[in-house]
C-alpha cells in the first residue's frame, strides 16, 4: 500500500466532495470512510502475529491476506457495520466499504518486481492485475499530493459561501 | 440477538477465508515459500522467485537475504554489483534460483529502511488522526450498544 495517511487523506478529499454533493449524505460519513481505509490495513497484524506461529499452534494453514483481498474487505466492512445503531448501519456499510475499496486501485499503482499486482479479487479470482510501477510502498512523496487536494477541500468547503 | 448472530456468522466466515487463503494461496503462485526451499532446496534449482526479502549483508558482488521468518526462513545470496543496497533494506526480488543458495536476479525493487521507518511512522498519525476525526462525530450509545451520531440526527429520522 501507499502510507495509510496518503490513501486516508485522499478518502476524505473524495468523501468530502460526495457528502457536499449529495444532500441526502450527511457529511458525518466523512470519517466512517477514513476509517474503511483503515480496514484493508488489518493484514499488517502479521506484524504482531505471524501466520506461522498460528500454523504451529492450530496445525492449520492461515494468512492474514484477506483482510487485503475483495472478499475480506466485504466481511470486514459489514462487520463493521454492525457496531453503529441500526438506523445508520446501511450508510455505515456504505461508506466503510467505499473507503476500503479505494485502497485497491493505490496499491495497483505500486511498482513489483514481477511486474503483476497480488490477487486482490479473492475468493471471486486468482487473477493479478499488471502493476502501475507508479511508486513504492515505501515511497512518502504520494503524501505531497494528497496533502495539498485535502487542504483544498477543506477551504473549499469551509470557504465557499 | 440478530446482530450478534450475523456478526458471528461474519467472523466465521472471514476466519474461513484466512484459513482457506493459507491452504490454497501457495498453489496459485508459482513462487516457492521459504518453507518449501529450507525444506528441499535443490528440487527448486531452476525455478522463479518472487520475494520479499530483508538484506542482511553486502558484498562487492552479492548481496545476502533472509527470506522469511524463523524458525522456516532462508537465507540466500543474490548475485548484484548495485551499491543502492545497504544492509536494512528490504528488497523485491524477481529471478531465479541457482544452486547453493544463490539467485540471479532479472529485477530488484529496494525500499530502503528510512523510507519503511517513515511509513510506519506517518501510518500512525493517520490512524490516530481518522479515530479522533470519527469520535468528534461519532458516540458509544451504551444503550444502544453502537455508534450514533453526536449531533443527534439519525439517517432514517
Amino acid at each position: 500500500m501507499p502510507d495509510l495517511l496518503t490513501h486516508v487523506l485522499l478518502v476524505y478529499s473524495l468523501t468530502t466532495v460526495v457528502t457536499d454533493i449529495v444532500d441526502r449524505l450527511p457529511d458525518r460519513f466523512v470519517p466512517v470512510a477514513m476509517v474503511g481505509a483503515i480496514l484493508p490495513d488489518l493484514s499488517k497484524f502479521h506484524l504482531l502475529v505471524a501466520p506461522a506461529q498460528l500454523t504451529a499452534v492450530f496445525g492449520i494453514p492461515f494468512s492474514w491476506l484477506p483482510f487485503h483481498r475483495l472478499g475480506g474487505t466485504i466481511v470486514m466492512a459489514a462487520l463493521a457495520s454492525l457496531t453503529f445503531d441500526r438506523s445508520e448501519r446501511r450508510l455505515a456499510f456504505g461508506f466503510l466499504l467505499g473507503g476500503a475499496l479505494t485502497q485497491y486501485p493505490l496499491d495497483g499503482m505500486i511498482e513489483r518486481a514481477n511486474g503483476l499486482s497480488p490477487p486482490y479479487f479473492y475468493p471471486f479470482t486468482w487473477w493479478q492485475p499488471p502493476a502501475g510501477g507508479l511508486y513504492l510502498s515505501s515511497d512518502l512523496w504520494p503524501i505531497l499530493p494528497a496533502a495539498v487536494l485535502a487542504s483544498g477541500v477543506w477551504l473549499w468547503q469551509r470557504f465557499r459561501g | 440477538m440478530q446482530r450478534l448472530a450475523i456478526g458471528f456468522g461474519l467472523a466465521v466466515l472471514l476466519v474461513g477465508m484466512f484459513v482457506h487463503y493459507g491452504a490454497v494461496a501457495p498453489a496459485h503462485d508459482p513462487s516457492p515459500t521459504a518453507a518449501e526451499l529450507r525444506a528441499d532446496y535443490a528440487s527448486h534449482v531452476g525455478d522463479s522467485l518472487y520475494v520479499w526479502a530483508d538484506v542482511i549483508d553486502r558484498d562487492a558482488d552479492h548481496v545476502t537475504v533472509q527470506f522469511g521468518s524463523p524458525p522456516d526462513g532462508i537465507v540466500l545470496s543474490v548475485r548484484t554489483t548495485r551499491a543502492d543496497i545497504d544492509r536494512g533494506d528490504v528488497i523485491q526480488l524477481y529471478g531465479t534460483l541457482r544452486p547453493n543458495r544463490v539467485v540471479v536476479p532479472d529485477r530488484i525493487v529496494v525500499s530502503d529502511r528510512t523510507g519503511l521507518t517513515g511509513l510506519y511512522t506517518v501510518s500512525v498519525i493517520a490512524a490516530v488522526g481518522t479515530a479522533a476525526a470519527f469520535l468528534r462525530s461519532w458516540r458509544f450509545d451504551r444503550s444502544q450498544y453502537g455508534f450514533v451520531p453526536r449531533d443527534g440526527d439519525r439517517s432514517d429520522a
